[in-house]
């Protein structure tokens, strides 16, 4: 059975979970509204409802720093945990309530009464009338890569030029946001959270606190998709109240929370521009990105993520991106399944399908003739691809694909459409490094880590990785990981960064334990460290043999760091298109991705599955519906934003994988946690305008999500 | 979100049950598959929830050969299980299966979803394509009230606060009968965003209702009369009897379009 077989089988145990003696639940009192002045906050009923044991506003606040943001700008406005005489999205937190249950709690969250006073609100990205009155709404502004000569657009056969949006995304895990404060020394914080270490830093600072004066804990996440990184206002509010009471205090958040006050992904208007040779050779790729950062900056340098990945899977001489980030009235924007790199995905991918077509070239040979095909290859934007064979991932998906079955007469509208990628997994600098140990107890090894599953299967994989780096069975190793007490340093898992510098780390822990255990034991015999062997757990010279439990304690600690890894991968999808209702079914996908060395095919295929899942989520079904204010139109909530299930799968799903080694990671392992939300918009949306463009349809009017109606109004004349 | 505080109830019988109605701010509670969300969103509240899952006379169908009658108790699974015989039991059954999917299936009643009048309920429409009538009880007196009537408009039943739904009388179609049903949706478990319901009568007559495609469930008076003349119906489905309000994923023209295109297929599905 697989160590995290029990998460399957409903036996995790989530913060809500927890029992903790006299714990409050704490209510959030948030805005109604996008934009408005806040005149006052009256308390006076609320205070007296049964249960209520306080109400912090944003003066009981004053000694708590600003919510850290985790890629914002060098000059961010400053974001209180509880808004002070602005709210500035829907959703804003404005008053905590925290009563003996939450029943109570939102009892008297709603007998809070707001003083508001509306100003409009904007939710497109571009200039508008100041969010903040000492900063532009333009937050951030960047360039990547020189720009494109002139002569190159003039002289080229053809230039695509093309408009796309990224909708908004509400990050879905199947458990919202929780943490449960426990006051005392430390301050003990439960929370489920990708990025403890991080999470220790925010509330140390933001509180004042060494961070040894705060233990974060991880119990079972039901999930992250990125989102769960911050040290997020809530956060900062609960951990206030715990302290001030003197009285653990959870805080659950709910799916309306969820889907209106939390951050969401995506989130830009691209403007792409392509130029090529008569034969299909792209000389110049532009990319113009408008993001729409929501009210705070949470995620304000995240689209840098797309401009980085402008090349894509191409060898292109000239390649330029420019970023602008708006401040809108919306929820912040910040980090979903893929960050940045989807929406550079979909915005390169899709017109270099509109390319093929403008020049009667299969889309597939167009792309062959432009694959990066030398390693390493330097991107002009400013990345460095490390290692793949892109040419042979693509063949792959081809041949699964079978694009030449679909051709010719057929009862309904079918396309077929395919898009390339390459991700980036680790991170960026600042994060490409990671801590692992293994240490020597009486009854087998622990190992310890700085990365924080969310889900993922990591106590099987590192216990079986550690395991055969020692030689000896799984189950006598342990895992620790997700505690700031028990793990030093770790920057946490996101990036699809866990096994690939997690792992890398403990395989150096092992690796020095064995040099460790074999010194020591040299030691003890009187003998040189190279004429002892470690075997499968046993120190051995000659004759002599110690098994190494007798030099507990024995511990060893290893830093790994390392340059990105880039896996990429080819998809491909057959759709039948109703041709009266504009309904898309997808007949088949294909997904062929290289995630360098595979340690464990069973996470990665569920990782490949899970990810396409939310790349058909994105493309067909899933899309927060904001008015122009920012204000969220999606009443019912899951019965508005529609996210797909497991009968949304298509039945032909084919998932294969190639594997070229990763050459900066000593395990060969590239991240794998993306793929699919990645790969699949592209390839769903080029394959439903190659179904409609024989019918006279326009694919300029397809966007996500293609709803029936958007793919409707796409074939009407 | 959490429902602020209410009282609960179960009574055992009508008349019990019709006597709590009378407490100010009491509302019947039948599978919750509607009511607990408003009231976890607090966009509804009730001072007494009285639950009708244990009244004897609210249970089961009821054949008495002009009209079948499908108590309050009556889930969506009930009749998707074949609860009722005929031509009629099997379009009921073709519908049960659209709504929602099976977990929800097993608690919401039909009656419910008449009570709760969403605008996109299959049952709303079947039940107003069928000129169905809703039984209503209170202590003040017996009344019935036919679909179209009661369907004021979307999630307003011309139920007054004290008055108990307590089934829903179908006149049943006759032997020979064909029947159709089609809807479009987004996912496998969302709301419809148009449904047709369509019967063919042996005597050449034809019944067709349409759920999503205006504030409430209609009867296609326009495209039965269409067919009569042996015009398109679903020109005339789109054009008169469709009257959709806009939604974020679906503009008006279109929702007209699918209501006549669904029509044409749940026709032909009857055919
Ligand atoms: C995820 C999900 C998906 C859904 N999808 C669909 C769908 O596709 N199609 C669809 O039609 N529905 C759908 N529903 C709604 C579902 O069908 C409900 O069950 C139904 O609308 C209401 O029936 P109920 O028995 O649950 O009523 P309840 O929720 O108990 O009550 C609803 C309202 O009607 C009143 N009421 C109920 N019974 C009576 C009565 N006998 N007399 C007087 N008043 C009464 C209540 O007071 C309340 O105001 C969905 C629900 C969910 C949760």
């Amino acid at each position: 059975m697989r160590g995290d077989d029990r998460l399957t089988r409903g036996r995790g145990r989530y913060t809500a979970d927890l029992r903790v003696d006299g714990c409050l639940e704490a209510a959030f009192v948030r805005s109604p509204v996008p934009h408005a002045d806040l005149l006052g906050v009256d308390t006076t009923t609320a205070r007296t409802l049964p249960g209520v044991a306080a109400i912090l506003t944003a003066d009981d606040l004053t000694d708590v720093g600003d919510v850290p943001t985790m890629f914002g700008t060098d000059d961010s406005p400053p974001w209180r945990p509880l808004a002070t005489d602005r709210v500035r999205h829907e959703g804003e937190a404005v008053a905590v309530v925290i009563a003996d249950d939450r029943y109570r709690a939102e009892d008297a969250a709603a007998a809070v009464r707001l003083d508001l006073h509306r100003r409009p609100g904007h939710a497109a990205p571009g200039r508008a009338d100041r969010l903040y009155p000492d900063h532009d709404d333009l937050a951030l502004e960047k360039e990547f890569g020189p720009p494109v000569a002139d002569t190159t657009w003039q002289e080229a056969h053809v230039v695509i030029d093309s408009r796309y949006r990224q909708q908004l995304l509400a990050p879905t895990s199947l458990e919202a946001r929780a943490i449960l404060v426990e006051p005392g020394s430390p301050l003990t914080v439960h929370c489920s959270h990708q990025f403890p270490h991080g999470l220790r830093t925010g509330i140390a600072g933001a509180l004042g606190l060494a961070e040894d004066d705060v233990r974060v804990i991880v119990p079972d996440a039901g999930g992250a998709f990125g989102s769960k990184s911050p040290t997020y206002p809530e956060y900062l509010a609960v951990v206030a109240a715990a302290r001030d009471l003197g009285r653990p205090v959870r805080w659950v958040e709910d799916r309306t929370e969820a889907l209106t006050a939390s951050s969401r992904g995506r989130g830009q208007d691209q403007h792409v521009r392509i130029a090529a040779d008569v034969d299909g050779r792209i000389l110049a790729i532009d990319l113009q990105v408008d993001a729409d950062i929501g009210a705070h900056p949470l995620g304000a340098a995240l689209p840098g993520q797309t401009a980085l990945a402008a090349s894509e899977a191409y060898a292109v001489p000239e390649v330029h991106a420019t970023v602008r980030s708006w401040f809108t009235t919306t929820a912040p924007t910040y980090a979903y399944r893929g960050a940045g790199r989807p929406e550079a995905a979909y915005a390169v991918e899709r017109a270099v399908d509109e390319l093929a077509a403008e020049l009667g070239l299969d889309p597939a040979e167009l792309r062959r003739r432009n694959l990066v095909r030398d390693f390493p290859y330097d991107t002009p934007t400013g990345r460095r691809y490390d290692s793949g064979d892109y040419a042979a991932c693509l063949d792959r998906c081809l041949e699964l694909l079978e694009p030449d079955r679909w051709r010719g007469e057929r009862e309904r509208p079918t396309g077929v459409g395919i898009a390339c990628y390459v991700e980036r997994s680790g991170g960026e600098p600042g994060i490409l490094e990671e801590y692992g140990s293994v240490t020597v107890e009486p009854a087998g090894f622990t190992g310890r880590v700085g990365t924080s599953s969310t889900g993922q299967p990591h106590r099987t994989v590192f216990a079986q990785l550690v395991a055969d780096r020692l030689g000896v069975p799984a189950d006598v190793v342990d895992l620790v990981e997700g505690d700031t007490g028990e793990v030093p340093e770790g920057h946490g898992t996101f990036a699809s960064r866990s096994t690939q510098m997690g792992g890398a780390a403990l395989a150096g822990a092992a690796d020095a334990l064995i040099d460790e255990a074999r010194l020591q034991a040299a030691a003890r015999w009187g003998l040189s460290s190279g004429d002892v062997a470690w075997d499968k757990g046993v120190l051995r010279a000659g004759t002599r043999e110690l098994p190494v439990a007798e030099l507990a304690p024995l511990h060893a600690e290893h830093r790994f760091t390392s340059p990105p890894a880039f896996p990429y991968g080819s998809y491909g999808v057959v759709v039948e298109v109703d041709p009266d209702l504009g309904a898309v079914t997808l007949l088949r996908l294909v997904a062929v991705d290289d995630y360098g060395t595979v340690l464990d095919h069973t996470a990665t295929h569920g990782q490949t599955l899970g990810s396409i899942a939310q790349g058909l989520g994105q493309v067909l079904t899933e899309g927060v519906v904001l008015d122009d204010e920012g204000a969220t139109v999606m009443p019912d909530g899951l019965l508005d934003y529609l996210l797909p299930t497991a009968a949304e799968m298509p039945r032909d799903l084919r998932v294969d994988e190639t594997a070229v080694p990763a050459p900066d990671n000593p395990l060969g392992v590239k991240g794998a946690g993306e793929a699919g939300c990645i790969g699949v918009p592209p390839a769903v949306v080029n394959a439903v305008a190659d179904a409609i463009r024989p019918l006279g349809g326009d694919p300029s009017r397809l966007r996500m999500p293609l709803t029936p109606s958007v793919v409707w109004e796409a074939m009407q004349p | 979100m959490k429902p602020a505080p209410f009282e609960y109830a179960t009574p055992t019988t009508l008349d019990e049950a019709v006597a709590l109605l009378g407490t100010p701010g009491a509302r019947v509670i039948a599978g919750g598959q509607s009511l607990l969300q408003d009231l976890r969103w607090r966009r509804t509240s009730a001072s007494l929830l009285v639950d009708i899952a244990r009244i004897e006379e609210l249970r089961g169908v009821h054949d008495d050969g002009d009209r079948v009658r499908i108590g309050a108790r009556v889930r969506h699974v009930d009749l998707e299980r074949g609860a009722v015989g005929g031509p009629l039991g099997r379009l009921l059954a073709a519908t049960a299966r659209w709504i929602a999917h099976p977990p929800v299936r097993s608690r919401g009643t039909m009656v419910g979803s008449l009570c709760v009048a969403h605008p996109s309920s299959e049952w709303c429409g079947l039940a107003a394509g069928l000129d169905a009538t809703v039984e209503l009880v209170s202590v003040r007196r017996r009344r019935e009230v036919t679909v179209a009537d009661f369907l004021r408009d979307s999630f307003t039943p011309a139920a007054g606060p004290d008055e108990l739904a307590t089934a829903l009388l179908v006149p049943v179609l006759p032997e020979g009968t064909r029947v159709g049903v089609v809807e479009s949706r987004r996912t496998h478990a969302s709301y419809a965003h148009v449904a047709a319901v369509a019967a063919l009568l042996p005597d050449g007559g034809s019944r067709l209702g349409l759920a999503g495609a205006a504030p409430t469930g209609v009867r296609a008076h326009a495209a039965e009369a269409a067919l009569a003349r042996g015009d398109d119906p679903g020109a005339a489905a789109a054009q008169l009897d469709a009257d959709p309000r806009e939604h974020p994923h679906a503009p008006i023209p279109y929702t007209r379009h699918v209501a006549g295109v669904l029509v044409r297929r749940a026709l032909q599905e009857a055919s």
